[in-house]
């Protein structure tokens, strides 16, 4: 008994030992070598759910930023370097995530992690990138604690690309309210999702600062798939408007059911979970339906990347996380040129004081104080004819 | 009342095909004695097999679902003949056929992932999305069907069990099975036998989730309400899975709907808890003494 214990612990041993031996050879090499330009490739890591429920998006956006980095590299690189993207699966938790993001800094010896699309992953992983003093760009990770924690503090290494959530649950309320004249709402939420609790909560206080009423909150689990207890409620209350704060799965089965159930003049809406899988699993159930959105392909920027993307890689109609994907490399690499150095600090800095940056989808700038851009627009989409069709670029007042 | 009578019919069309689940999984207990955590990859067989013949093929819908029961039947005795037999052989303890039927599970659900991909599959729209409206109280045309056809197989598989000579033969070996072995019952012929029917009922249940819902790689995480159902009804008893999974959909109904739908998993297995606390062999299970 004592000796197996003895054997374990020696072997645990020499395997954390080989751990820590290999990774931590290239990292000293710059200080041995002394030489004032590196031509080592410049690491760059990039968190995307690869399985699991939100594979549809973080393949996307591992896929944007492999071509953006192919770009970099045919036109002579950064810094007189080439680029090495070093992608790690995230598998849609926080769990996995924090791994993934653990390997990234310690063993793949990344400058700084993009990605990923999740709160509540890039919460998690924000004390990890500050303790290795490495930025980490969040894509859409929307809400306000990914950059900014409890207390208030901007977290100094944790940035975003995208809009915020109170932003977005404004940007719903808003529309529903003054454009489509909506008085009565419902919601059903995700309560295991920082995302859908954060934005039911935004969209419930803005809408009631409007004077609309909010007849309910209604909760539900991930993984459900059987909405039909709580939407028999809702349907007992008779809301005009029922807000879908969730990701796609949860936004179609739910549409699906009620209309099952009978509510035929009920409007949905909801945040940028969409996604066009969605159209797949229930069509003409969410016709009239609005979504508040980053971005659209009618956007003549964006739009030659769709067929480029379709040609490399085969999808028919790819998702708008590639796009953001492909610019958050670009917006990185502007800031390494303005640092003119990988190190941590001098990027963090460059990061911060980004200005006017033009990407492919819109212009950033940072907002030092919260590690948000700037007044981004929303875009809101209508599903008509099984389609989502541009309906308006809009900013609430 | 009506909002009553609503969530109850909700409560059942849930229950109906947490009852196919349930039933195969109860019918394995009761000849090897544990869990079978693959129960869901063999659910998931089903669904794709079913989604795959409906997409790829113009055959008529009910050949297509035979094939695909035949597919989802086939894993599952591919399953016992690789993963547990083995084990069985050498009179290994029940433990390690849990183990083995949660590797097998991750197994599957990954092979999946790998194979086919992760993201969501639509079943193509048989029957439309559509619900007789009777008085205030709408029932959908796919919920009557799905429970039809659960009705119907478990009627089948009641005959099977109750009115054939391989139905006594797999009675016998639940009452015990080395006896039964004993007796010159094939036991392993019954096995594949008893796999076969579990996993073709979870085949069924597969395509019927698949029509209602979506099919993904985790579809088969739904069995773990059925394992639930299984427990409350009795482990073993085939009435009682059945009893067992109607009620647990109507408790997780009544709960998300009259209580609070963030507390329905906290009260559905603190009930559980309570019933195998007060009678450990559920409703309708029947306690026996471990033999010395």
């Amino acid at each position: 008994m004592k000796r197996s214990l003895v054997l374990l612990l020696v072997l645990a041993l020499a395997v954390s030992l080989a751990g820590c031996g290999t990774p931590a050879a290239p990292a000293e090499e710059p200080d041995e070598g002394e030489e004032p330009v590196s031509t080592e490739p410049i690491r760059i890591g990039y968190l995307a759910h690869i399985t699991g429920d939100g594979a549809v998006w973080g393949v996307a956006e591992s896929n944007g930023a492999k071509m953006a980095v192919e770009d970099i590299n045919a036109a002579g690189g950064v810094l007189g370097r080439q680029l090495e993207l070093f992608v790690a699966d995230g598998r849609g938790n926080a769990a996995d995530s924090v791994n993934a993001t653990r390997r990234l800094v310690e063993q793949d010896k990344v400058i700084a992690v993009l990605g990923s699309n999740y709160s509540g992953v890039n919460i998690a992983t924000a004390p990890i990138v500050a303790a290795a003093k490495v930025p980490q760009i969040g894509s859409f990770s929307t809400n306000p604690l990914v950059t900014v924690d409890e207390n208030g503090n901007v977290r100094p290494w944790s940035f975003r690309l995208c809009f915020i959530d109170p932003y977005q649950g404004k940007v719903i309320a808003d529309f529903a309210y003054n454009e489509l004249g909506l008085k009565n709402a419902a919601v059903l939420y995700d309560i295991g999702s920082d995302y859908s609790v954060g934005l039911t909560e935004y969209f419930k206080a803005r809408f009631e600062e409007l004077g609309g009423t909010v007849i309910g909150t209604w909760a539900f689990k991930a993984g459900d798939v059987d909405f039909r207890p709580q939407l028999s409620e809702i349907k007992a209350k008779g809301p005009e408007l029922l807000v879908l704060p969730n990701l796609y799965k949860e936004i179609a089965l739910p549409a699906k059911q009620a209309r099952e159930l009978g509510m035929s003049d009920l409007v949905f809406m909801g945040g940028d979970g969409y996604s066009l899988t969605m159209l797949e699993m229930a069509g003409p159930e969410l016709e009239g339906s609005y979504w508040t959105g980053h971005m659209t392909w009618k956007d003549p920027e964006i739009a030659p990347m769709k067929d480029r993307y379709t040609a490399k890689y085969g999808v028919e109609d790819p998702e708008y996380n590639l796009v953001m994907g492909y610019d958050i490399v670009y917006f990185l690499v502007d800031a390494i040129k303005r640092a003119g150095s990988t190190d941590g600090e001098a990027l963090r800095n460059a990061i911060e004081t980004a200005k006017d940056v033009q990407l492919k989808h819109a212009v950033i700038t940072m907002d030092p104080e919260t590690h948000n851009p700037l007044n981004k627009p929303a875009v809101i989409e209508k599903v008509e004819g099984s389609k989502f069709v541009f309906h308006s670029k809009y900013v609430p007042e | 009342m009506e909002t009553v009578i609503q969530q109850t019919l909700n409560g059942l069309s849930i229950g109906s095909i947490y009852a196919l689940i349930a039933v195969g999984y109860s019918l394995i207990y009761s000849i090897l004695q544990f869990s079978n955590f693959a129960h869901g990859s063999f659910l998931i067989a089903g669904a794709y097999a079913g989604f795959f013949a409906m997409a790829g093929t113009s055959l008529p819908f009910l050949v297509v679902m035979a094939m695909a029961l035949v597919f989802s039947g086939g894993v599952a005795i591919m399953t016992e003949r690789f993963a547990y037999r083995p084990i069985r052989m050498r009179g290994s303890k029940a433990l390690y056929f849990i183990i083995a039927s949660l590797g097998v599970s991750i197994f599957a659900e990954n092979l999946v992932i790998v194979t086919i991909g992760p993201q969501f599959r639509t079943y193509p729209q048989i029957l439309a999305v559509r619900a007789l409206d009777l008085g205030g109280i709408s029932v959908g045309i796919l919920d009557m069907v799905a429970a039809g056809v659960a009705v119907t197989f478990l009627l089948i598989l009641n005959f099977v069990v109750t009115r054939t000579k391989t139905g006594m033969a797999i009675r016998a070996a639940s009452f015990d099975l080395p006896a039964a072995g004993l007796m010159g019952v094939n036991v392993n012929r019954v096995i594949a036998i008893v796999f076969f029917i579990a996993g073709l009922l979870a085949g069924v249940s597969g395509i019927l989730l698949g029509m209602k819902y979506t099919v993904y790689p985790q579809l088969g995480y739904l069995t773990i309400k059925a394992f639930v159902a299984a427990i409350f009804g009795g482990l073993g008893s085939l009435p009682g899975a059945i009893l067992g999974s109607l009620c647990l959909g109507v408790i997780e109904t009544f709960t998300a709907a009259f209580i609070s739908s963030t507390l329905r998993d906290l009260i559905v297995f603190t009930t559980l808890i309570v019933i195998l606390l007060v009678r450990p062999s559920g409703i309708l299970g029947r306690y026996v003494e471990e033999k010395v």
